[in-house]
């Protein structure tokens, strides 16, 4: 869980474009939508691309996404069950 | 008739390395690509150069003139439809190939809430965005215009025109030309006041816009010189604007010719005497 | 602005509904709504998205009669779908505004076309032979060259005057009938060929999927159960001139272009404001342009493209501008259409002038029921409403940011 974790936050740095953010300063709880991070609904629904390219995962609509991208954690938790 | 309008600042980027972004703005351009950097930083620029006036946001307007606008995101789009197959296409990239991604950022990050053109053509894109900015100040539509020319690299672009040259070697590197125009009774003391634009455009084979084979421009029967690189007509334009600002010459008619028409633009000194006190040059309006 | 009156003397268009305007004001009527399966004959594909195809050949007689006569030997495919669709409606407006080619090249005709899609270079086989090295033969390079749309109606014509291609996304039609307003008001030409249009493209089809902004449905402005939009394809053009000229040369105006305004909001690469702001001051804009009020106006026909956010937001700004919603019909088109995208504008001007003419507005495709969250409550499927004066509202919002407003009347 904490390799997953860890390719993860990576995974956002790198392709979410977050030059000045080093992957180890991502908190695992804090938000990464509007506050914490700051990513916008156009890295939401990049991201969406980048589970299903990396993890194989797939989000079938915005609303599904809503809650598993709120931190790290829950992102991890749902790439867990559905990979 | 149209009035004279004020051309208050220009600025020219020529190269990636006149291209550095400011800190305060690199989180803002984290997912932008070289065009969108090229209009944020010359627009940043040319208002800052610009003489401040009390406006409200939606009174500027920004106004570009691109030839190829963001092609090369195009293909980074392309790519990954092409190698991560259609569910997988990146919503990012797409969105910053539509031509009118870059105004849209100088909007945003600039908070100019007026109106915002993006034109594109492939003859002289930078002086139809003047025109248009011309006749929106002096309509009124806008008090204050930002026009801009900018065009990216592209090896894509480069390597066709390579071809359609016997393989003569061509590479041009990305640049952009940004112009604050102003009201004539808001022009900074410098200003250059730009008379009339006179644009004809002929047809022509096209492989000419991407060659720029015979393009030559001249301004009072100084040597005429051309270039290969899409952008030189507008660094001469410009270049032109810098050196009558400061010069005791009192105006210009910059002409352009090609094979795909011709331009002119009559330019003119905004005059001082001995005193240094303003005398305005009043033409024949 | 100026008190010079831009008469619209002419109108050419096609779509989804069909080519040209008889065949489109009576499926208009009927609601007729074809919208399908992206067909193979477009591009290959294996996503559900269905979209709004113009039909498969984009030249009508009157478009062909126009090459024919112009450029008998222009090779086939040296000429995009978007240009094919451009000629058809432009051949149907000089027609109808009783223009011959010869008195247009008489004459300085300034030509704006918005655009999306027809102004990249978007041919894939090209770019993957480039990517594996294999030099190929730049002939697609030198037909995208010559594609400038505007560059090229005017070559094609063989008329001279200012040029322009607007490439503002999804406001481009409505930008460009408003910048051709503008140059007929400032003597920049005496005549003007003005409007939009855009093919469906693999590309861009594949980027609205990637955004999650596209219906797997048929699409529902402003309907509750709305889930996206629906691309489609086609060209809208008008012909505008001064309403002194028009009277002179014994042509009889079918409305005016009144009043145009543009704005930014300044936001999101790709959401809309959430409060439309950005619309609220292009309509004011336009409002004072066209010197009318507000409580004049009998119709809208709105941005409306069926994803949550356009619609919502678009809905609200609404709420803000109208002193009493409830008494203008509002209206979207796209369940007709599709998302034409460059074109939009420009249909949607032929359309709002239509019902204008007609006197009477039907009510929008595909939104059965109106949300109820939405600030204003648009004109539903199946009703129609009378229209109380000739005076209208096109309106677009683009990706970027742009929002731009039109006010016509009808004749």
């Amino acid at each position: 869980m904490d390799q997953l974790k860890q390719q993860l936050k990576e995974m956002i740095v790198q392709d979410l474009n977050l030059p000045d953010v080093k992957p180890e300063d991502i908190d695992d709880k804090a938000p990464l939508f509007e506050e914490g991070l700051g990513l916008d609904s156009l890295d939401a629904v990049e991201l969406v691309v980048l589970l299903q390219k990396h993890f194989g995962v797939q989000i079938a609509n915005m609303d599904e996404g809503k809650e598993a991208f709120a931190s790290i954690e829950s992102l991890a938790q749902f790439v867990d069950r559905r990979r | 008739m149209i009035s004279p309008v004020a051309v208050s600042a220009t600025k020219k980027v020529v190269s990636s390395k006149d291209l550095s972004v400011p800190d305060s703005l690199a989180r803002a351009l984290r997912r932008a690509d070289d065009f969108i950097r090229l209009a944020v930083v010359s627009a940043k620029s040319v208002i800052d150069l610009a003489p401040s006036r009390q406006l409200l946001p939606e009174q500027i307007g920004t106004f570009m003139g691109t030839a190829y606008g963001p092609i090369e995101t195009s293909f980074r789009f392309l790519d990954t439809l092409i190698d991560d197959g259609e569910r997988q296409a990146s919503p990012t990239l797409f969105s910053h190939s539509v031509h009118n991604a870059a105004a849209g950022y100088v909007a945003r990050l600039l908070d100019i809430q007026g109106p915002a053109l993006t034109m594109t053509s492939f003859s002289w894109p930078f002086l139809t965005a003047i025109s248009e900015a011309r006749l929106a100040v002096d309509s009124g539509r806008v008090r204050r215009a930002l026009v801009l020319g900018i065009e990216a690299n592209s090896p894509v672009l480069e390597d066709a025109c390579r071809q359609l040259q016997g393989n003569k070697a061509v590479s041009w590197q990305p640049g952009a030309v940004a112009w604050v125009l102003d009201t004539v009774d808001q022009a900074g003391r410098y200003a250059v006041l730009l008379e009339d634009t006179v644009l004809t455009e002929i047809p022509c084979n096209p492989d000419v816009f991407l060659t720029r084979t015979g393009e030559a421009w001249n301004m009072d029967g100084s040597i005429p010189r051309g270039s290969r690189h899409p952008m030189a007509y507008a660094y001469a334009l410009t270049d032109a604007v810098s050196r009558l600002r400061y010069s005791s010459q009192n105006i210009i008619k910059w002409t352009i010719t090609a094979p795909f028409g011709q331009a002119q633009l009559t330019l003119r000194n905004r005059d001082f005497d001995k005193q240094g006190k303003l005398r305005e040059i009043v033409g024949q309006y | 602005m100026t008190k010079l009156r831009a008469a619209v003397t002419g109108t050419g268009c096609v779509s989804a509904l069909g080519m040209g305007q008889y065949t489109l004001w009576e499926n208009l009527q009927r609601g007729r709504v074809s919208c399908g399966p992206v067909p193979e004959w477009l591009f290959p594909t294996e996503l559900p998205y269905p979209v709004f195809t113009a039909p498969p050949e984009p030249l009508s007689g009157a478009g062909r009669d126009l090459l024919k006569d112009i450029l008998p030997d222009l090779p086939a495919d040296s000429v995009s779908r978007t240009l094919l669709l451009a000629i058809s409606a432009v051949a149907e407006a000089i027609g109808k505004a009783d223009l011959s080619i010869s008195y247009l090249r008489k004459t300085r005709v300034g030509i704006a076309l918005g655009t999306t899609v027809g102004s990249t270079f978007n041919n894939e086989a090209y770019y993957l032979a480039w990517r594996q090295g294999l030099h190929p033969n730049p002939g697609p390079v030198h037909n995208y060259l010559g594609g400038n749309l505007a560059s090229a109606l005017h070559g094609i014509l063989g008329t001279r005057g200012p040029s322009a291609v607007i490439t503002n996304a999804c406001a481009s039609g409505t930008d460009a009938i408003g910048l051709a307003r503008g140059w007929i008001a400032h003597g920049q030409c005496e005549l003007a060929i003005a409007g939009g249009a855009d093919e469906l493209s693999r590309i861009a089809y594949n980027g609205f999927v990637s955004l999650q902004l596209t219906d797997s449905s048929p699409c529902k402005p402003f309907d509750q159960k709305r889930n996206g939009l629906n691309l489609g394809e086609g060209a809208g053009i008008v012909i505008i001139e001064s309403q002194d000229r028009a009277l002179r040369r014994g042509a009889c105006p079918i409305g005016w272009a009144r009043g145009y305004g543009s704005a930014s909001d300044a936001w999101h690469p790709t959401a809309p404001h959430p409060e439309g702001r950005g619309l609220k001051c292009a309509f004011g804009k336009a409002i004072s342009d066209a010197g009318v009020h507000v409580q004049d106006i009998a119709l809208i026909n709105a941005h409306g493209t069926g994803t949550r956010a356009n619609d919502l937001a678009e809905a609200k700004a609404l709420a803000a501008l109208l002193p009493d919603p409830d008494e203008v019909p509002i209206v979207s088109t796209k369940g007709l259409t599709g998302h034409t995208l460059g074109a939009a504008g420009a249909i949607e001007a032929i359309f709002t002038l239509l019902a204008l003419q007609h006197g009477q507005a039907s009510g929008t495709v595909g939104c059965s029921v109106p949300d109820p969250v939405l600030s204003v409550k648009p004109l539903p499927e199946g009703q129609t409403s009378l229209l109380r004066n000739k005076l209208g509202i096109s309106q677009s919002l683009a990706f970027g940011g742009g929002n731009s407003v039109l006010i016509l009347e009808a004749a």
